[in-house]
């Protein structure tokens, strides 16, 4: 093949790659958490999905804790603990702690934070 | 013209180049597990070809350091050292407490193992926290001190009576180090431990890239205040935020004063150590929020290149050591403590 | 050539790619994303192709991905490393004999983008990230702009020495 038809080939590769770049959708950053009680996986929700807002109320060894999901957000708002820490950790956020209910042995936390890989 | 050798010649390669490159796809499995141990939410995750095995090793063996180190089980030698006032210790916990002890010296009981008395009488063994009565507080406190144990080859005793071991301080550290030589010696190259707050790191990620390991921010718990990143190093921290209790308006945290029985009041919120003893992480947190910023940076200036720390004081003010530079990050300003 | 000469000379074509791998790496990343570098290394692998075959084309290169993932401490880039290196060397391995010397160019721009290619399959596969197939333009067009750059070079040096020291490389 003619130098000059390479040359055309690459060039033309070249601005369809820019093109793609410049036109691609933001790739989606990780928005899927999950819920383990007891150490089971109890739930995964991508929260990019989420249309309205619902609560799922979980009981273990008759204590509750009341999760609410929304678009984009998951939060413990209510738990008969004495701790509450659960509740005040307030919505999961990228990079931060899961949220733990401790007498409850409820984790919520990312499948993969987008941030960070641990928290201390 | 291609002859039977150049075939040979070319083939070869060929053949060998697909055969590498196939065993470069599709590799370095991983393996997570979530428990509860040591009164906390753990996760243990894995890279490598036998990860799964690891993980399950490293479970167990989590949960079995849980049982002797645990204050609460009768099988424990701790357990059984607060309750009869000596024990024969195993050369395992001999050396851990040992190394406690060290600690306590260096740190001129700002973190002290003994602190057991006071913790049960503020009721943070239970459900039931309180504020003590100042007479039952000072009796306690008179039995705190880690000089008052005795050490002769494997018996462990005190000069007084009460005096009660609570290692609960180092016990989360000590776990990730011993998980992490395990791991080591298991051949795995890459693998992060996070045992409730205590964060320790093995290698590097699959790829070479450091591990990003975020830092709670105690004014708001969910969130962070900035990363680290890192190697092959443990990254603990003790906050005010991790267990308390609230009467009339002021927090009572879980990080005991030993001099004055009190949840320390050193004008901090929290304290990150980073360096590769997950145990030495462990103890100094706790010590460094009992000494407040001063003293603290005092003593890190002692112990160059032993450790580093990061504090956020009571203003939300957040202070790096200078070993942090490059490593830690943040979209909040800080300040530099210099060697 | 005999096997002696042959085998010295490898061993100084191994130790130029090393020396341009390792000097390569003290340059600062042009940018954020992971992957793109000059491969000046690769000069030396094309060089070796055309001079002493397809073979000694693959030792070398071998040997400076080895040894330079072992020398410049980053064995955990291994995976991909070797991943570019093989999958490049299969496409100059197999159009070598197709595209003349003038459009050497050409086939190291085919090579360079192999080679991303390459990196980024050990990547996904390794990380389990089908996201990371989306730096796949960037580095096309990195390969393209690298390749061409490394192939003109490597094939203006073989222009270089044919005319001075011709007599140096019998047709193999």
């Amino acid at each position: 093949m003619k130098t000059r038809s390479w040359i055309l080939l690459f060039v033309l590769l070249m601005a369809l790659c820019a093109g793609v770049l410049l036109l691609r959708p933001r790739p989606q950053g990780q928005t899927t958490v999950c819920i383990y009680q007891d150490g089971q996986l109890l739930e995964t929700i991508d929260l990019s999905q989420v249309e309205a807002p619902y609560t799922i109320p979980l009981t273990w060894k008759g204590s509750t804790n009341e999760i609410t999901v929304s678009p984009g957000s998951i939060a413990v708002t209510w738990a008969d603990c004495g701790c509450q820490t659960c509740v005040n950790h307030g919505p999961l956020q990228p990079g931060g702690m899961p949220i733990i209910c401790l007498p409850n042995r409820l984790v919520i936390k990312w499948v993969q934070d987008p941030v960070v890989d641990a928290v201390a | 013209m291609i002859g039977k050798l150049q075939v040979k010649k070319t083939i070869f390669p060929a053949l060998l180049a697909c055969l590498l490159l196939c065993g470069c796809m599709g590799q370095v499995p991983s393996e997570a597990a979530d428990f509860f141990a040591m009164d906390t939410a753990m996760t243990v995750l894995v890279y490598g070809e036998d990860a799964k095995a690891a993980v399950s090793e490293t479970e167990s063996l989590i949960e079995d350091l849980d049982r002797q180190l645990s204050i609460f089980n009768s099988d424990s030698e701790f357990y059984q050292f607060n309750t009869a006032g000596q024990v024969l210790l195993s050369s395992q916990n001999k050396a851990l407490l040992e190394q406690a002890l060290e600690l306590a010296r260096q740190t001129d009981g700002a973190f002290d193992p003994t602190i057991e008395p006071v913790v049960a009488c503020w009721g943070f063994y239970g459900e039931e926290k309180h504020i003590p009565e100042e007479a039952q507080l000072q009796e306690s406190l008179s039995r705190v001190g880690y000089s008052h144990l005795q050490m002769e080859g494997q018996l462990l005793s005190a000069d007084i009576s009460g005096v009660k071991l609570d290692l609960g301080g180092i016990a989360k550290g000590y776990a990730s180090d011993r998980a992490v030589q395990a791991l080591k010696d298991r051949g795995v190259t890459s693998a992060v431990l996070s045992l409730g707050g205590n964060v320790q790191v093995l290698g590097a990620k699959p790829g070479g890239k450091d591990w990003t390991v975020g830092i709670t921010d105690p004014l708001d718990p969910g969130g962070q205040l900035g990363t680290v990143s890192v190697r092959d190093m443990a990254v603990v921290t003790s906050g005010v935020y991790q267990r308390y209790f609230e009467e009339d308006g002021i927090r009572y945290h879980h990080i005991f004063d030993a001099e004055t029985g009190y949840p320390a009041d050193s004008g901090l919120l929290s304290v990150s150590i980073v360096c590769p003893s997950g145990t030495l992480a462990d103890g100094l947190s706790t010590a460094l929020f009992v000494m407040g910023l001063e003293e603290a940076a005092q003593f890190w200036r002692t112990q160059p290149g032993e450790f580093d720390a990061i504090f956020v004081t009571q203003d939300g003010e957040i202070y790096i050591t200078a070993g942090l530079e490059g490593v830690f990050s943040s979209s909040r300003s800080y300040e530099v403590i210099a060697p | 050539m005999t096997k002696t000469r042959r085998l010295t000379v490898l061993a100084l074509l191994c130790a130029v790619a090393l020396v341009m791998f390792t000097i390569e790496l003290q340059l600062p990343s042009l940018t954020s994303v992971p992957g793109i570098k000059l491969g000046l290394s690769n000069i030396v692998t094309l060089f070796t192709m055309y001079t002493l075959g397809p073979g000694s084309a693959l030792t070398v290169l071998g040997i400076r991905v080895i040894l330079g993932g072992i020398l410049t401490g980053q064995v955990g880039a291994l995976a991909y490393s070797l991943s570019g290196g093989l999958l490049a060397y299969l496409v100059l391995f197999l159009l070598c004999r197709r595209i003349p010397v003038k459009q050497l160019w050409v086939l190291s721009v085919l090579s360079a983008i192999s080679h991303n290619v390459g990196q980024i399959l050990a990547a996904v596969a390794i990380s389990q990230t089908p996201e990371l197939w989306w730096y796949l333009p960037v580095l096309v067009i990195s390969g393209i702009v690298t390749g061409a750059f490394t192939g003109l070079a490597a094939q203006f040096l073989l222009f270089r020495l044919e005319k001075t020291h011709g007599y140096l490389f019998s047709k193999k």
